[in-house]
């Protein structure tokens, strides 16, 4: 057969297989809820959490090189993204302790803080993620279930982290335990607009 | 359960056995969680860093809290479903979740239909209950499968259940009709009453002459104007008399012998046909319960018969109540096991009706039928349900489609030289069905006996 004329047989067939209708992915079930989030969507919050965190522990620790802060990053944020289970985003919360640990001789950095709510909102991230399928939702007011809890869990530690930083003899910087009471007061604010005592964050 | 005529299956898991007990059971979630705060504890131990343990006492604190409230009851779901029949496009479904303070606080669903992508959805489970509407993308008539939901509940990202499966029932889908004008009569009419002008004397509506009083004539047809203009002495009296008026009987005949798509691969029976895609069932039921409304309406007799079932046809009849028997027989037409592969014996017909014939054209006993049932003095109207197929990308299968459409247009064709109109209902050419069976009346009134020729 003449080269040109297969050539264009060859098109054809080309241009058929793209605009095939068998191809078309088939139609979704239609479903009145609230506001959605996809899926993706908490992947790529994974994507930012997961660096932020293993970059956050590493800040104060100047003995590691970029390069394997970097690496250690990229590994565990690719790691999370492939699997993302309780099990994974555990052992990237003890990589986290690692960095932050650092070899430093102070008995506690209040860096550790910031540290311990990245560490908890990935840890959240990576439930959400492991439940909600690529291309599946979750409303928005199923991610807000539970706030207060976790409000009151963060105030928890931030009021334990001061009573070890008190307890270390350490000084603490004012804007830090400003931050501090402010998130207790909050915890408890929303311990007292609670529903029912063993709130759970269901309204 | 059974809600409003409609099967409700709850309580079930999706293995098919009864949750009756506590199925709920604490994740991996939760141990990591222990796991990691443990393990950071002990690092800040033996590291003498206390920050390190403030790492881990988040997860730690909120699977503690999470495991002093154990959920006690699975969360109660049922699927409602409108009762009844539906209609293509509506087949729709409600999801009843109501609210139980010991139960789960999120709920994730996975609903599944057949032709339709799978949803994946996670909820909130409101402190008052809630309804999810749902609703399929079907264009798909005749019985027709539902939704098949797998719903699992959570609680503190800790607790989670066993998964439970909502079914819903197959429901029948019953075809719609489009608007029709007129529509091809029979050559003859039969009945004392009717819409429709018959050729002999009797009560009607339409002129036929001015004719001496006769024995037998009523006196009140008698035309006074008339009269006194042709004969002043009333020597004579004159009447009008008019045409009789009579109703027509048609036929549908249905080929459901088999059902086709537009996607030529599944013509071998083993893709799966698309469910936003009407087949040449869907079109033939569409096109026939359109005939069989715009008859009915118009006061005429309508029967229906199925060639790829041997039991007993609907014989003609009119009324909305018979229209609505001749729907749900649309609805329930569907190709039979080998059906196909036999010969078709021409249905009996009652004399002076006319056919309407809903086929593919695929093989030549249409042709056989349509010709059997001319000798016997029958007007025959065959309504091509074949979709647009899609172009075909493989060698062998765009073969076999191009000799089967050679073929099939060369039966159009010897219909046509035959003197049979062909009208398609395919894509496009539906729009035109309507000026096409305009045309055929209008052509067919011509010839009707019993009008002034």
């Amino acid at each position: 057969m003449n080269p040109i004329t297969e050539l264009t047989a060859q098109l054809h067939r080309l241009r058929l297989r793209l605009t095939d209708p068998a191809h078309r992915p088939l139609p979704d079930i239609t479903t009145q809820t609230g506001p959605t989030l996809r899926g993706w969507v908490l992947r790529l919050a994974l994507l930012v959490l997961t660096p932020l965190l293993l970059l956050t522990a590493a800040a104060r620790t100047p003995d590691i090189p970029d390069g394997v802060t970097w690496t250690i990053a990229a590994l565990s944020t690719g790691l999370l993204l492939a699997r993302p289970t309780p099990t994974t985003a555990g052992g990237i919360t003890v990589v986290a302790a690692v960095l932050l640990w650092g070899f430093t001789t102070e008995p506690l950095d209040p860096w550790a803080l910031a540290v311990a709510l990245l560490a908890y909102a990935l840890t959240r991230t990576t439930w959400w993620a492991a439940h909600v399928p690529f291309h599946g939702r979750a409303e928005i007011s199923a991610l807000l279930v539970g706030w207060r809890r976790d409000l009151v869990v963060l105030a928890t530690t931030g009021l334990l982290g001061a009573l070890a930083m008190l307890a270390s003899g350490a000084t603490v910087p004012g804007a830090v335990l400003l931050a501090a009471l402010a998130i207790v007061g909050i915890a408890f604010l929303a311990l007292a607009t609670g529903g029912s005592p063993r709130d759970d964050g269901r309204g | 359960m059974t809600v409003g005529g409609i099967i409700v299956a709850h309580g079930r898991t999706s293995q098919g056995t009864p949750t009756d007990g506590n199925h709920w059971r604490p994740t991996s979630a939760h141990t990591a969680a222990i796991a990691t705060g443990i393990l950071l504890l002990a690092t800040s131990v033996i590291a003498g860093r206390a920050d390190i343990a403030l790492i881990g006492i988040p997860s730690l604190l909120a699977a503690t809290w999470a495991h002093t409230n154990r959920p006690t009851t699975p969360p109660p779901a049922t699927l409602h479903e409108p009762p009844g029949t539906a209609t293509p496009g509506e087949l729709t479904a409600t999801l009843h979740l109501p609210s139980t303070p010991t139960t789960a606080d999120i709920i994730h669903l996975r609903i599944t239909a057949t032709g339709h992508r799978d949803t994946h959805l996670a909820l909130a489970a409101h402190p008052h209950e809630r309804h999810v509407p749902l609703r399929l993308s079907s264009v798909r008539t005749g019985p027709q499968e539902t939704f098949t939901i797998d719903l699992r509940g959570s609680r503190h990202h800790i607790w989670e259940e066993e998964p439970i499966q909502v079914g819903g029932t197959p429901r029948l889908v019953l075809p719609a009709s489009a608007p029709l004008g007129r529509l091809p009569l029979p050559h003859r009419l039969r009945g004392l009453t009717g819409p429709h002008s018959a050729r002999r004397l009797g009560d009607g509506a339409e002129l036929r002459d001015i004719h001496p009083f006769t024995p037998g004539d009523r006196l009140r047809r008698i035309d006074w104007r008339t009269t006194a203009r042709r004969s002043p002495e009333l020597d004579t009296l004159y009447v009008r008399r008019t045409y009789a008026t009579a109703e027509a009987t048609a036929v549908l005949v249905v080929d459901s012998r088999d059902e086709v798509g537009p996607d030529v691969r599944t013509w071998r029976g083993y893709g799966t046909l698309r469910v936003d895609e009407p087949t040449s069932l869907d079109l033939a039921r569409h096109a026939a319960a359109s005939v069989a409304h715009a008859l009915v309406e118009a006061g005429d007799r309508v029967g229906l018969e199925d060639l790829a079932r041997r039991r007993r046809p609907l014989p003609p009849a009119s009324g909305r109540r018979h229209l609505r028997r001749l729907v749900h027989g649309l609805a329930l037409a569907h190709p039979k096991d080998r059906a196909s592969v036999h010969r078709v014996r021409p249905p009996q017909l009652p004399a002076d009706a006319i056919v309407y014939l809903f086929t593919t054209l695929l093989d030549d006993e249409p042709l056989h039928l349509v010709r059997t049932w001319r000798a016997t003095g029958h007007p025959v109207v065959v309504i091509d349900t074949l979709p647009d197929v899609h172009p075909v990308i493989e060698n062998h299968l765009a073969i076999a489609w191009h000799i089967a459409r050679l073929e099939r247009e060369n039966r159009i064709a010897t219909l046509d030289r035959e003197g049979i109109p062909v009208i398609s209902w395919a894509g496009s050419e539906r729009d035109r069905a309507t000026v096409r069976f305009e045309a055929l009346a209008r052509a067919a009134q011509r010839h009707v006996p019993g009008r002034v020729p």
